[in-house]
């Protein structure tokens, strides 16, 4: 089985430090970037199949960086780690993004963290497995295999 | 003699003259006769004045003369001379047939009146039976008098003499003349040549002195003719003016006596009985309106008469189905004593300057209320405008705690499973280090006596039970910055839309005490009693902002007792029909009675200035009534705490009708 990628974005290094010690040895890889358009070379270069983002960010914010992701890469399962909850926000992030779930910060224990990613790595897959049959189309088919 | 004539002659023309005046200004035979009657002379000499053409085979009538008795009868039957016994002859009274009187018979004034006005005047010689204690007296008495005829109105204008009357003035002169004979007598004795001559020169004498005094007495006459003339021409322009004006005036006026009686009126006042003038003069008030009405105008007569002051009112009347207003002066009228005598009263149609006056004022109540509603406004969409600032300071606060929190909250839960695992790693050197020092090798010993050393130094066991409590303590301090943080979020609702969400009350309540728990924590012990009750469509930021309003307002109350032990809150909810209720009930000094219905009153504050906007619990009372269609009341006994109850409806907010029912509910409420 191949390993899965989780990106998680964020423009608070400390956030992003905090995660990573949460899911150290967990049953996925994960990897970093600080801003939206570090986030977009990333997904250039690797196959992810979920991507957790934070909404307040400098230049580019977590809601445009979603719009590109579902532009681009449809099949990358959105959630959204943020504090800031106020409601329009949130009700645009769910509408225009088509969020698969949106964890506040913070979160309560760490394990909740982990057990939402893994939930939209599990939603990821079957998703996966649905698509082929209904479009025909090959997922993800043009990004390379995971590595480094 | 001709000197009397030309005094009766004079006295005559006067008189001529001021019939031919009356004449000519047409003022009347009436007035004209008045004016003459008062030309008072002296009983014997007078003015008098005969109708000539109306005689009826009695002679003419009298229609002036001094004597009231016979004005208006024919002279012949005033003066019957048949009646005549007795005739007064040069001092002395004969009677008829008397040889001194013989041939002298007693000639009627009627048939001399009517030689003398067909030549226009002249002197007539008759008899008058003069009247003597109200009876005509058998005495003939010879008199002369002047007449003057006036064509026009064919009167004969007399003026006679008694021949006594002269022979008395003649007898008192002679008398004085005598004395002064007598006088000169003793001083000259003089001889009856010198006396002759005396007499004559008295005899001369005598007669300048009489026809001096004739003199003095026409003048006298005159004047006080002319003055009469003036005085009544005065009062007539007078009377002119004051009809005038009295005809004239907007006002209704009557004159009343102190029977209430019209004295006079004027046509504004005759019209507004739909009367003449002269149908009202002589009735009373209750002749003029039904008896209750003249029975009230009476008793305001009396109060004006009786305190002798003026008294200025309104009269406040329906009159075909219109409301008039009537503005009522009425003022004693009093003698030169000061005594009242009757009552003047002025009436002024007050309705349309009144009604205009009313309009003003209902619109500067317009005015004011809608200056005061915007007032109102205003300091509303402050207050609201703050609260909502409060409202998302709190949360942007909030939102930037969050950030920085969730890498602690994260760090520390890792930190905590690092701990656990170097502690269980630190147990396991200790277990294998135990086991090598048991084995008894001394190089083993050597190094666990070191490592014990280490451990007791860097006091390892105490940190590691120490650990823990650390851990725990540090979790505790974020759990309750969490907590705020989520109060904050929680009681400005920044985080929902503005529009009504079904919420808890409960949980309202609850995050409203974390934000206000610094307020309350050395005040008042809360006490909740919460009971199970539906989530409701509401506002929940506004809701959480009244009950923070209540309880502040409840701890502030305590603080003021100056009391030694903590006050006492208790919130309760509860369902009651298809609302929920929330009682939030202290023992604080409670609320005046006479505050009660002011509370909820726009800018109603008992605090100092600068420390109550006035505002919070209208604002509250905006937020349940208007904008959720619940209650708000307040129950309170002075010294026994005050106890708040809203109630907020489980379906939403009711129709418009049965808001705009409670608005009026309220209203009248307040005005109680």
């Amino acid at each position: 089985m191949n390993e899965k990628t989780v990106l998680f974005v964020d423009d608070e290094d400390r956030i992003l430090k905090t995660i990573e010690r949460i899911v150290h040895r967990k049953p996925f890889k994960a990897i970093f970037a600080e801003s939206g358009a570090a986030a977009l070379k990333l997904l250039e270069s690797q196959e992810v199949h979920v991507v957790v983002t934070d909404m307040r960010m400098p230049e580019m914010t977590g809601l445009q960086l979603l719009r590109e992701v579902k532009d681009k890469y449809p099949h990358i399962v959105r959630v959204v780690l943020s504090g800031y909850t106020q409601i329009t926000t949130l009700l645009t992030a769910i509408n225009e993004g088509e969020i698969f779930r949106y964890v506040t910060k913070p979160w309560e224990k760490n394990e909740d963290l982990i057990s939402v990613v893994m939930a939209a790595l599990e939603h990821g897959e079957k998703a996966q497995a649905v698509q082929p049959v209904a479009s025909g189309a090959p997922s993800g088919g043009a990004i390379p295999p995971s590595g480094g | 003699m001709s000197h009397i004539v030309d005094t009766l002659r004079t006295r005559v023309d006067s008189a001529w003259d001021i019939v031919n005046h009356y004449y000519r200004e047409d003022l009347g035979q009436e007035a004209c006769k008045k004016a003459l009657a008062n030309i008072g002379l002296n009983r014997d000499d007078y003015i008098y004045v005969e109708q000539v053409d109306s005689d009826g085979g009695e002679g003419p009538i009298i229609i002036v003369h001094p004597d009231k008795g016979f004005v208006g009868r024919p002279t012949g039957q005033v003066v019957d001379l048949d009646r005549v016994q007795e005739i007064y002859y040069h001092g002395q009274v004969y009677p008829l047939g008397h040889p001194t009187i013989a041939g002298i018979r007693p000639t009627h004034i009627a048939t001399e009146i009517k030689k003398v006005c067909a030549q226009g005047s002249g002197v007539i010689h008759y008899y008058w039976a003069r009247v003597v204690d109200g009876k005509p007296s058998q005495v003939g008495y010879p008199k002369v008098s002047y007449l003057r005829y006036f064509p026009e109105w064919k009167w004969a204008i007399g003026c006679g003499a008694y021949a006594d009357h002269i022979d008395a003035l003649v007898a008192d002169q002679m008398e004085i003349a005598r004395a002064n004979i007598h006088q000169i007598w003793r001083v000259f004795f003089s001889s009856t040549a010198v006396i002759c001559v005396v007499l004559s020169m008295i005899s001369i004498g005598i007669s300048h002195k009489y026809s001096a005094r004739l003199i003095q007495y026409e003048k006298s006459l005159l004047d006080s003719q002319d003055r009469l003339r003036r005085e009544a021409e005065k009062s007539q322009r007078a009377e002119r003016i004051f009809e005038t004006l009295i005809t004239n005036l907007p006002q209704k006026v009557v004159l009343k006596d102190l029977n209430s009686k019209v004295i006079y009126c004027n046509e504004k006042y005759a019209e507004s009985l739909n009367r003449t003038i002269e149908q009202v003069i002589g009735k009373s008030d209750s002749d003029l309106y039904p008896r209750i009405v003249a029975n009230k105008y009476k008793a305001s007569d009396w109060t004006v008469i009786v305190e002798n002051k003026t008294m200025e009112g309104f009269l406040r009347r329906r009159i075909h189905g219109q409301d008039t207003v009537t503005r009522v002066l009425k003022t004693p009228v009093r003698t030169k004593g000061d005594h009242v005598e009757g009552i003047l009263c002025i009436f002024e149609d007050f309705t349309e300057r009144y009604q205009n006056e009313e309009r003003l004022q209902a619109a500067n109540a317009r005015l004011e209320e809608a200056n005061r509603q915007l007032r109102e406004a205003q300091a509303f969409l402050i207050q609201s405008e703050k609260m909502a600032s409060i409202g998302q300071l709190a949360a942007g606060i909030a939102h930037e705690i969050n950030n920085p929190m969730a890498y602690v909250v994260g760090n520390s839960h890792t930190l905590r499973d690092y701990v656990a695992n170097l502690t269980e790693m630190l147990k396991a050197y200790d277990q294998h280090f135990k086991e090598l020092a048991a084995t008894g090798a001394p190089q083993c010993q050597e190094h666990a006596s070191r490592i014990q050393e280490a451990r007791d130094s860097l006091d390892i066991d105490h940190i590691c039970v120490d650990i823990q409590g650390l851990l725990d303590d540090s979790q505790e301090g974020m759990d309750r910055v969490l907590h705020i943080v989520r109060n904050l979020r929680s009681f400005s609702r920044i985080d929902q839309a503005e529009h009504m969400a079904m919420s808890s009350l409960n949980e309202g309540i609850q995050s409203t005490l974390g934000i206000a728990h610094n307020e309350l924590a050395h005040r008042a012990q809360v006490t909740t009693e919460l009971g199970d009750i539906p989530d409701i469509p509401c506002n929940a930021g506004e809701i959480n902002q009244v009950i923070l309003n209540i309880l502040v307002n409840a701890a502030q109350a305590i603080a003021e007792q100056d009391r030694e032990d903590m006050g006492h809150i208790v919130i309760r909810t509860f369902q009651d029909g298809d609302h929920v209720v929330c009682t939030i009930a202290d023992d604080g000094p409670g609320i005046p009675q006479e505050n009660l219905t002011k509370i909820f009153d726009p800018f109603f504050t008992t605090k100092p200035v600068g420390q109550g906007t006035g505002l919070g619990l209208h604002i509250s009372y905006d937020i349940i009534v208007r904008q959720h269609g619940g209650r708000l009341s307040v129950e309170s006994e002075l010294g026994k705490g005050a106890t708040f109850t809203f109630a907020l409806p489980i379906h939403g907010k009711p129709s418009t009708d049965a808001e705009q029912g409670q608005e009026h509910e309220r209203e009248d409420c307040a005005v109680c």
